[in-house]
């Protein structure tokens, strides 16, 4: 009797030709191998979203306001404010051009939108009044309380605060995460004691105003109020107050170029010459009788440190117009201190002066 | 309930001011469905298109996904982000009203205090605490650390 061993191999070998459909030769793997060669190494699948927190209304407000504590302290800086008008603190410095485009106090949102209650303005016929489906991407936690902590600085910027504490904003990030957990939860709370909408997923709009009701104690319709009166209105006011401090900063740069200009034409040549007569003679008795070449000689000599220099050569600046005949001569004392002249090269330094004074 | 309506009373007899409001409204419906409460609602939620809330529709679409919601309706979502800001606005809006107390206390036992300063406010827990604690939100300190 002939005896079964398990796991003992067949005597006959009925398998030996291999069919084509019981293997894939090695020339086929070796032209699939090549295709996915070719088509790259796979790639992971990106997920990745960009959240994106733009409230426009909100993002000008802010905008407008830096831009009014900007002008406010430049006014500041340059004002000596006595009441209602402005005063120049110093007539000789020029106010800086400050360029706000006009787009920045824009209107961004219709003043006819919100004059009227809700009900007279006529819906649009528009897929989020008919409230298609929109499907949101999926981010995670840490994500979200990021988000919302930016969302809390903006808040604080809004409401009028300038610095906070980083335990304070932790604070109400924690607290905003609080109030949307919670208010979920009853929310949720009312669908779950309706045995019609137990096992619903779908969002209805009573048992939210009745779970809003229960967690703050007002109607879902404040929002409309809240933001009209505290965004809308906030973003009025500042744009207002921006152009009105704009208006009073124009007015003040205007007082400012019209004070140069006139400090410009007082003060020429003609009556520089007079000044410098003047101290020259009441200086020292002595030179009284000193040429004018001389005495621009004597003040290049004496002062030979950098600094008095600039403000001799806006001297000779203003000269220039004035007393051309002098000008080699003078130049000559400032660069080198000799009296030589050597007219040509130093004429197109004096010009530069000149420019260089004007600015 | 204040301002459930905006102010608007609607009566149940046709005509007047109900309406004149349905035939600008354009929705259907006629004035037994504009006196419920959810009608206003569901006008307002319509609308809300132009309310641009600063928390994301994604973040609050997060928070309707853990809480067991399927949030694929946008209006929802910006209603509920909007009575989020709103919420938080209030509670900002009152811890600016105990710094401003607070600095103008502090001003006033000052001799000397700058103008320019008045201006500038920052937000502490000093402030944050008691507006918190007016909305139910009640915070302290561990114990080991008092």
């Amino acid at each position: 009797m002939q005896t079964e061993h398990w796991g003992s191999l067949p005597a006959e070998d009925d398998g030996g030709q291999l069919t084509p459909d019981k293997y894939v030769p090695t020339a086929a793997k070796k032209l699939k191998l090549d295709e996915i060669r070719q088509r790259g190494d796979p790639q992971p699948q990106e997920k990745h979203h960009k959240l994106e927190l733009r409230s426009a209304l909100v993002t000008q407000t802010i905008e407008v306001m830096k831009q009014t504590e900007v002008l406010q302290s430049l006014i500041e800086t340059y004002s000596n404010k006595n009441g209602s008008s402005n005063y120049l603190l110093n007539p000789c410095l020029m106010i800086p051009e400050v360029d706000f485009p006009p787009e920045n106090a824009a209107e961004l949102v219709g003043s006819q939108k919100f004059q009227k209650p809700i009900w007279f303005t006529p819906t649009v016929d528009t897929a989020y009044s008919r409230g298609d489906p929109e499907a949101y991407p999926e981010i995670p936690s840490s994500a979200c309380r990021q988000a919302m902590r930016k969302v809390m600085c903006g808040m604080l910027r809004l409401a009028g605060f300038t610095d906070c504490s980083e335990s304070a904003v932790q604070l109400l990030t924690d607290a905003t995460e609080e109030f949307l957990r919670s208010f979920i939860g009853e929310y949720r709370g009312y669908y779950d004691s309706q045995p019609r909408l137990q096992n619903s997923t779908v969002l209805q709009l009573v048992p939210l105003e009745r779970a809003h009701f229960a967690q703050t104690g007002t109607s879902l319709t404040q929002v409309h109020n809240y933001y009209k009166h505290k965004v809308l209105a906030r973003n009025r006011a500042e744009i207002a107050e921006f152009n009105s401090v704009l208006q009073e900063y124009d007015k003040l740069m205007k007082e400012s170029q019209s004070s140069m200009q006139k400090q410009h034409n007082e003060f020429n040549g003609h009556d520089f010459l007079n000044i410098l007569d003047n101290s020259a003679t009441g200086s020292s008795q002595s030179i009284g009788g000193m040429a004018m070449g001389d005495m621009l000689q004597d003040l290049g000599g004496s002062t030979g440190s950098s600094g008095t220099v600039s403000s001799q050569q806006m001297l000779y600046g203003l000269l220039d117009g004035q007393i051309s005949s002098n000008t080699s001569n003078m130049t000559g004392t400032s660069g080198n201190g000799s009296t030589g002249g050597n007219g040509n090269g130093n004429g197109a330094t004096i010009s530069n002066f000149h420019a260089t004074f004007e600015t | 309930m204040v301002g459930s309506n905006f102010g608007i009373i609607y009566h149940n007899s046709a005509g007047g001011a109900s309406s004149h409001g349905q035939s600008s409204g354009g929705g259907g419906g006629g004035d037994r469905d504009r006196t419920t409460p959810s009608s206003h609602l569901s006008d307002f939620m319509s609308q809300l298109e132009d309310y641009t809330p600063l928390i994301p529709d994604a973040v609050t679409s997060h928070y309707l996904n853990m809480g067991g919601f399927q949030s694929d309706d946008k209006r929802i979502v910006r209603l509920i982000s909007l009575a989020a800001q709103k919420y938080m606005s209030d509670i900002i809006d009152d811890a600016l009203q105990h710094s401003k107390a607070r600095t103008h206390m502090q001003t006033t036992n000052t001799p000397g205090g700058s103008k320019a300063k008045d201006r500038k406010f920052t937000l502490t827990m000093e402030d944050l605490q008691p507006a918190l604690a007016d909305y139910g939100i009640n915070v302290r300190k561990v114990d080991y650390s008092q």
